[in-house]
């Protein structure tokens, strides 16, 4: 049958013909750029607590820590360089947006 | 100007492509038709404060120069036809308000090069006008700013993406010259074929193309053959293995002579630019720039260009419509 | 330097490992479907707050710490944290003003730290 015959058909050949991402490794650079990002933030944190601050009061401070260096970062251009090669969506946009 | 089949008219009055100009970015200036653009900016900013300021200097930078290029004064020059991919024109229009020539600002996404071709052609074959102006531009990031998402918020961009080409190409229409002539014009109908995927513009835009070349060699009895090249404007590498693969099955075989702007203007290893280049100055700088000098230098005699558009804004893709697609062919012959 | 002697480097493996995960089920959901990262960002807050209010977000925070904390899904549960606290403190008003209280800190520093960000910088291409 020729594709371009109904919308439903053409669709269909156009997902074939186009090249999916490259799950595996966009999933393994998220991975460990997404769980780096959370070692720093739980260093933070246990720092906080080390001396001697509530638990509310460590994240508060986790998350203004980690909010500062991604807008340092993007101020000075690295983040989308990140971005690309890390996906990590959820850190980026949350500490710039939120 | 004379209509043959459904679609196209022939051009009696020979119109002359006279001289072309374009200037481009610094990613296409890295690319593998460098040496053939007039001007190759390094800065993306152009020295201006902002990407809509930029795009603007492009053009009026590209239109400065092929007007001095041509010799022409540009009290000579009755028309301008120019457009771009901002709202409202703004790059075009602010680029070129201090022109002085009557001006029409015109969109057709992508496909706006071919177009103002078409339209210019159609002014001078019709003894209305003696020199027309056509141009277009567009900027990777005044474009990704306004299409897709704020480049710092460094999304990834998928395969299937194109890159928006950064620059403009210009070049001057005229009654009185010795070629190349643009000799017949197919504009192009408004193909949907449902695509919604912003990032899937090839695909978006391939049924245009199809049709409108399948319509060109209808309605003027050629074959692929005839021509030494076929190019579409922006389809990149998916588009352009759908344009090959839907002419085939009716009868049409563009193998051996057909390319895409978009395939041809970046280096996809080198570059990173997946599925090749786009918007307005994608086909307006490659022809502008190589296939202009190709065909000054006779290595190229008769090529048919048609330049794609998807006729899409951030609004309707936002609201989950599909992308329409449009493609204007003209035949140009030495 | 007394401090590094003191990390509890168990729960540092597991933040690694947990927020690690959760950027893959994202990561999976931009490659695998439409949505635009916006809704995934929203998708994940969302969840954090449900399974926030229904005490099982929990867990995952005392077993993880901040690999469950940091990523969006731990900003939902601060919000659902917040409403919770502040309901029993001030009654049903708490339900609108908790949430923004918890997160009071970070959604400042945003505000802050993005706007002094925008003054001192200017847009560059994508390399």
């Amino acid at each position: 049958m020729n594709p371009l015959e109904t919308k439903k058909s053409y669709q269909d050949y156009v997902d074939k013909k186009s090249p999916n991402s490259p799950i595996i490794k966009n999933c393994f650079n998220a991975f460990w750029v997404g769980g780096l990002i959370c070692v720093i933030g739980e260093i933070i944190s246990q720092y906080c607590k080390f001396r001697s601050l509530t638990t509310t009061l460590s994240g508060t401070v986790v998350s203004i820590s980690l909010i500062f260096i991604s807008a340092f970062l993007t101020a000075i251009n690295v983040f989308n360089r990140i971005g690309k090669f890390a996906g990590a969506r959820e850190f980026s946009s949350y500490y710039r947006i939120c | 100007m004379k209509k043959v089949g459904n679609q196209t008219y022939r051009i009696e009055n020979p119109v002359t492509i006279l001289e072309t100009a374009c200037i481009v970015g610094p990613k296409e200036s890295g690319g593998p038709l460098a040496k053939d653009f007039d001007k190759c900016v390094e800065d993306e900013f152009y020295g201006e404060s902002s990407w809509e300021k930029a795009e603007s200097r492009f053009i009026k930078d590209t239109v400065d120069t092929v007007i001095s290029k041509s010799g022409i004064p540009s009290s000579k020059i009755d028309a301008c036809y120019a457009g771009d991919l901002l709202n409202q024109c703004i790059s075009s229009s602010f680029g070129l308000r201090e022109l002085n020539i009557p001006f029409f600002g015109i969109f057709g996404a992508c496909s706006t090069f071919v177009e103002s071709l078409i339209l210019g052609s159609i002014g001078v074959d019709g003894n209305f006008f003696e020199n027309v102006l056509c141009a277009a531009s567009s900027h990777f990031c005044s474009a990704e700013k306004q299409f897709r998402f704020p480049l710092e918020l460094g999304n990834q961009r998928p395969p299937t993406a194109q890159w928006t080409v950064t620059g403009s190409g210009a070049c001057i229409l005229s009654k009185s010259g010795s070629g190349p002539y643009i000799t017949h014009i197919t504009p192009g109908k408004i193909v949907d074929m449902g695509i919604k995927d912003a990032n899937s513009m090839g695909a978006a835009m391939a049924p245009a193309a199809i049709d409108t070349i399948i319509t060109h060699f209808k309605d003027t009895g050629r074959s692929p053959n005839y021509y030494d090249g076929i190019f579409t404007g922006d389809l990149g590498y998916i588009g352009k293995e759908i344009v090959i693969e839907m002419t085939k099955s009716k009868g049409y075989n563009l193998k051996n002579n057909y390319n895409d702007c978009g395939v041809l203007i970046f280096d996809k290893e080198k570059q990173d630019t997946h599925s090749g280049g786009s918007g307005c100055a994608c086909c307006a700088s490659v022809f502008s720039g190589h296939l202009f000098k190709k065909l000054k230098d006779k290595k190229l005699k008769r090529i048919l260009l048609i330049a794609t558009g998807a006729l899409t804004n951030s609004t309707t893709s936002q609201q989950g419509e599909s992308i329409p697609g449009i493609a204007h062919a003209v035949s140009i012959e030495i | 330097m007394e401090f590094f002697q003191n990390i509890d480097w168990l729960t540092v493996l597991y933040a690694f490992i947990v927020g690690g995960i959760l950027c893959i089920i994202a990561q999976i959901l931009i490659d695998k479907t439409k949505l635009t990262s916006a809704r995934i960002l929203v998708l994940y807050v969302t969840v954090g707050a449900i399974l926030g209010g229904l005490g099982i977000y929990k867990y995952l925070v005392d077993f993880a710490g901040a690999g469950a904390t940091v990523p969006l899904t731990g900003f939902g549960y601060n919000l659902s944290k917040g409403v919770i606290e502040e309901i029993k403190q001030t009654g049903f008003i708490g339900a609108f003003t908790g949430g923004i209280k918890a997160c009071a800190g970070g959604i400042a520093a945003a505000i802050f730290f993005g706007y002094i960000a925008s003054l001192v910088s200017k847009p560059k291409i994508k390399k």
